[in-house]
């Protein structure tokens, strides 16, 4: 039970800071202080905790298991994470259509209100503002960090094509 | 030792049946849950019939660690899949040396594509159902449920930037969504 202790309490506390951080002062790097946060609390409560405060001491394979699992959770809150902060289409349509009620939504009104300069803007500039891409002369280009990074999806998309990509 | 292997294990199965079926022309997301069990199986076959000493905590600590590697493993194919940002970028490494102007990526990528096809998901999947012309959730709403949750993590982040409506406009043109 210490190994599912350690790791989810670990987990928790950090999540704890992390709401505190964000209503006190809202980091203006988001995610990377959200990328150091999880680590930090798990070392340091590795380091400060087992065998203290009455609480129980760790075996050298317990101190990986608790990783594994406190890391994992961390991962799984960090991809969910930028759905907290943009406007996810398919949340957005879902709850229209969910406030529209009984009465149901009219098919022509995601198509009104859900526009370029809602769905497609914010996100070029959020690629510009994450140096994936960049803009010169009226043209967007992608940056060698965007070639990169892109690389990583396009590669992996492709193992899933039944011609093998490409 | 088996108890940190197993959920590894069950990553590597998990990706590896996913891929195997997705090229042997069945539905991605088809491939992706197949995968994702297949991967369980395992692990929990693992972590059940292996080391006795494991403890109940442990073993389910095991199973915890897999249910979250499994998850940021789907997230991560669906995103190359479905979100916006590897979108656009895909279609600037398909562009001419000069890249594309604003005018010429929103054309290859408007709005009204983005949500014709999610429409179209949503529809499939039974989350929202179109009867006498009009859109409304399905019998098992469980993206709406989903998304109220997390309206209500983003309320309790965000507090009062938080407009109510879905959007989150104070938000806008701060750095730091990297």
């Amino acid at each position: 039970m210490k190994v599912l202790g350690y790791g989810l309490g670990l987990f928790l506390a950090a999540l704890l800071a992390h709401i505190l951080i964000w209503r006190l002062r809202r980091p203006a790097r988001r995610i990377r202080v959200l990328c150091l946060l999880f680590p930090v609390f798990l070392a340091a409560g590795l380091a400060w905790l087992p065998g203290r405060f009455g609480l129980p001491g760790l075996a050298p394979s317990d101190y990986l298991e608790v990783i594994l699992l406190d890391l994992s959770l961390a991962a799984a809150y960090l991809v969910t994470y930028p759905a907290l902060e943009v406007e996810s289409p398919s949340m957005l349509l879902v709850l229209m259509v969910g406030r529209a009620g009984r009465a149901g939504l009219d098919p022509a009104d995601p198509e009104r209100d859900l526009d370029d300069r809602r769905l497609v803007e914010p996100r070029l500039k959020d690629l510009e503002r994450s140096r994936l891409v960049v803009c010169r002369d009226g043209c967007y280009r992608l940056t060698p960090a965007g070639r990169r990074f892109v690389g990583i999806f396009v590669g992996y998309r492709n193992l899933f094509r039944p011609e093998g990509g490409g | 030792m088996l108890k940190l292997c197993a959920p590894i294990a069950g990553l590597v199965l998990n990706a590896l049946t996913g891929i195997w079926l997705a090229r042997r022309r069945n539905g991605l997301l088809r491939s992706l849950v197949a995968g994702f069990l297949a991967g369980l199986a395992v692990a929990l076959f693992l972590l059940l019939a292996g080391d006795g000493s494991a403890s109940a905590g442990s073993r389910a600590a095991a199973g915890l660690t897999y249910l979250a590697l499994g998850y940021v493993y789907f997230h991560f194919v669906n995103m190359g899949e479905t979100a916006r940002r590897i979108r656009l970028l895909r279609e600037l490494l398909a562009a001419p040396p000069g890249g594309f102007t604003g005018a010429e990526l929103k054309a290859r990528y408007p709005a009204r594509e983005i949500v014709r096809r999610r429409l179209q998901r949503l529809l499939n999947n039974g989350q929202v159902i179109l009867a006498d012309g009009r859109y409304r959730l399905g019998p098992r709403p469980v993206m709406y449920w989903i998304t109220l949750v997390i309206m209500a993590w983003k309320r309790m982040l965000f507090g009062s930037g938080w407009n109510g409506d879905g959007t989150f406009e104070r938000l806008d043109g701060e750095a730091g969504n990297e």
